[in-house]
């Protein structure tokens, strides 16, 4: 059963009750909530993740509540809470959704170090991934959704998963989220995804959710081995190219995307290691996204063979 | 060795010292082409190195060394002279491979 | 923390941990993870012989737990150091290209010719 099957009501009742167990990923969220407009909000980005019984232990036991407090003549507050903590203070009510994605994303940052973790997009075609690394504005997630309209499956729009035995990447397909004018960008780009509701005054400003595909949901147990590492950068005026990078130079930069390198230590740098041995690398300062998306979806067609690399004078 | 353009003034009896790579450091190395990579285990820290270096630490990590015998082994290594310019520097590297945790006078 | 603290039970007797429905057990975890005492839960129930009987997810959460290493003395300031202040010793005008592999090269979209 997925979380889709169920209407607003019946979910609403298990949100406000016992709670929803759901696989993201290799993650199982134990959610609970009493507001409806995130449930509501949750239902839409979720509609294709499955829903696990309850006899299956979690992994985050996460409840969004309404929260009361002196701002409540101003706007009505939310409170994520984590392990029955509140790590984090109490916002407004109308951006439950959003904050309960970087609540999330704070859960599995600060907790799953079965992972190497960086900051980064995901997508794979032909069972070879490339990592879109970068910090916040680089443009990696809108180059994620343009390489998803040239048929690349989603494995994450906020982090890259390395298991640090099997070298292998964990798809955690979850919602895209679009920051201003790259919704309206993507909505042209991608018209057969839906994009959730518009949340405007963010901290992040204004962004939406960009729901992932069925299929990345679907085949969300299905690892994939890196072979791009790939640092777009986006600015004004930049000549869009992929430029090599030195297998060290890429393996440092990396490091400044890994959440937690300094917390796994050694085994994260031979972890990191292997994958920039195995990986070609590359910075993409690019201006222009479809100029873009054509040379990143140029890797997978020039290199048909894993692990043949490039033989470009 | 000579009196090499040093950046660090020796200390007296400085070059009896017998410089080597703790056994606790327990070293990690990737190297690529003349980029080294080495993980520190005592420390934590990961450093980038260039060749000479990264064939330095190496060489000691292998076997301890007075400073004019390192200028020996790298000199061999790389086929020049051991007043080389780039040999000549020798203090200052191991200056700051010992300021950087990565190799200590030897007890031993 | 009150002695009908499910956590401390499991520390008190491991063996109980095994037998708990999946709320209760995330219940435990959660208090260990609050406590920052996961990793220390899990090596008590891998010496009572408690920890083969749990669910597979549960003994990851416990070996991501226990690979966190803990804090000693050096490890402070940034992971990569040495990066930018660098060991710049100065390069060999021999030898220096020994094993050295890999022009530079620039991709462009489509390919000339």
């Amino acid at each position: 059963m997925k979380i889709g099957d169920l209407t607003p009501e019946e979910l609403h009742q298990r949100f406000s009750g016992p709670g929803v167990r759901v696989r993201i990923g290799p993650f199982l969220i134990h959610l609970y909530s009493a507001i409806r407009e995130f449930v509501a909000d949750f239902r839409f980005a979720y509609a294709d993740f499955p829903i696990c019984e309850a006899h299956e232990v979690s992994d985050f036991r996460v409840r969004v509540a309404p929260a009361g407090g002196w701002r409540l003549w101003r706007e009505k507050q939310a409170a994520f809470w984590v392990d029955g903590a509140l790590p984090f203070a109490v916002f407004p009510r109308r951006i439950a959704m959003p904050f309960a994605e970087w609540g999330l994303n704070w859960c599995i940052c600060g907790y799953a170090h079965q992972f190497l973790i960086f900051h980064s997009a995901v997508v794979e075609k032909a069972g070879r991934a490339v990592i879109l690394a970068g910090p916040p504005g680089s443009g990696k997630s809108t180059l994620c959704a343009a390489l998803l309209a040239r048929g690349w499956r989603l494995l994450s729009d906020e982090f890259a998963l390395l298991d640090p035995a099997r070298g292998c990447l964990l798809p955690i397909p979850r919602p895209v989220a679009l920051k201003g004018a790259s919704i309206r960008l993507i909505e042209e780009l991608l018209p057969h995804l839906r994009i959730g509701r518009v949340f405007p005054h963010t901290d992040k400003g204004t962004l939406a959710h960009l729901r992932p595909p069925t299929d990345a949901v679907e085949r969300q147990a299905e690892p994939a081995l890196p072979a791009w590492v790939v640092f777009p950068t986006h600015a004004e005026s930049a000549r869009t190219e992929l430029v090599p990078l030195r297998k060290a130079t890429a393996f440092l930069r990396l490091e400044t995307n890994c959440f937690n390198y300094a917390t796994l230590g050694r085994t994260a740098f031979e972890a990191m290691g292997r994958l920039i041995e195995a990986a070609e690398c590359y910075e993409l300062p690019f201006e222009h996204l479809a100029t873009a998306a054509g040379l990143v979806n140029g890797l997978a067609e020039l290199q048909p063979a894993l692990g043949c690399p490039l033989n470009v004078a | 060795m000579g009196d090499g353009v040093c950046a660090v003034r020796r200390a007296p009896g400085e070059e009896r010292i017998r410089w080597a790579v703790p056994s606790t450091n327990l070293l990690a190395w990737r190297i690529w082409d003349d980029d080294f990579l080495v993980y520190n285990t005592a420390s934590g820290q990961t450093h980038h190195l260039n060749l000479l270096a990264g064939e330095a630490l190496r060489s000691l990590e292998v076997e301890p060394a007075q400073t004019r015998e390192l200028v020996r082994r790298l000199a061999h290594e790389f086929e020049i002279a051991e007043d080389s310019p780039p040999l000549q520097m020798i203090d200052r590297l191991i200056h700051e491979l010992d300021e950087l945790g990565l190799i200590a006078p030897s007890t031993a | 923390m009150s002695p009908d603290n499910l956590l401390l039970r499991a520390f008190a007797d491991p063996g109980l941990v095994a037998g708990l429905g999946a709320e209760r057990l995330e219940l435990v975890l959660s208090q260990a993870r609050l406590a920052g005492l996961s990793a220390r839960l899990s090596y008590r129930m891998e010496d009572a012989g408690a920890i083969a009987a749990l669910p597979d997810r549960v003994n990851t959460q416990f070996a991501a737990a226990r690979g966190i290493p803990p804090p000693g003395p050096g490890r402070h300031g940034p992971a990569v150091a040495g990066a930018d202040r660098g060991v710049r010793a100065a390069r060999p005008d021999r030898g220096a290209d020994a094993g050295c592999h890999g022009q530079r090269r620039r991709h462009t979209w489509p390919p000339a010719g």
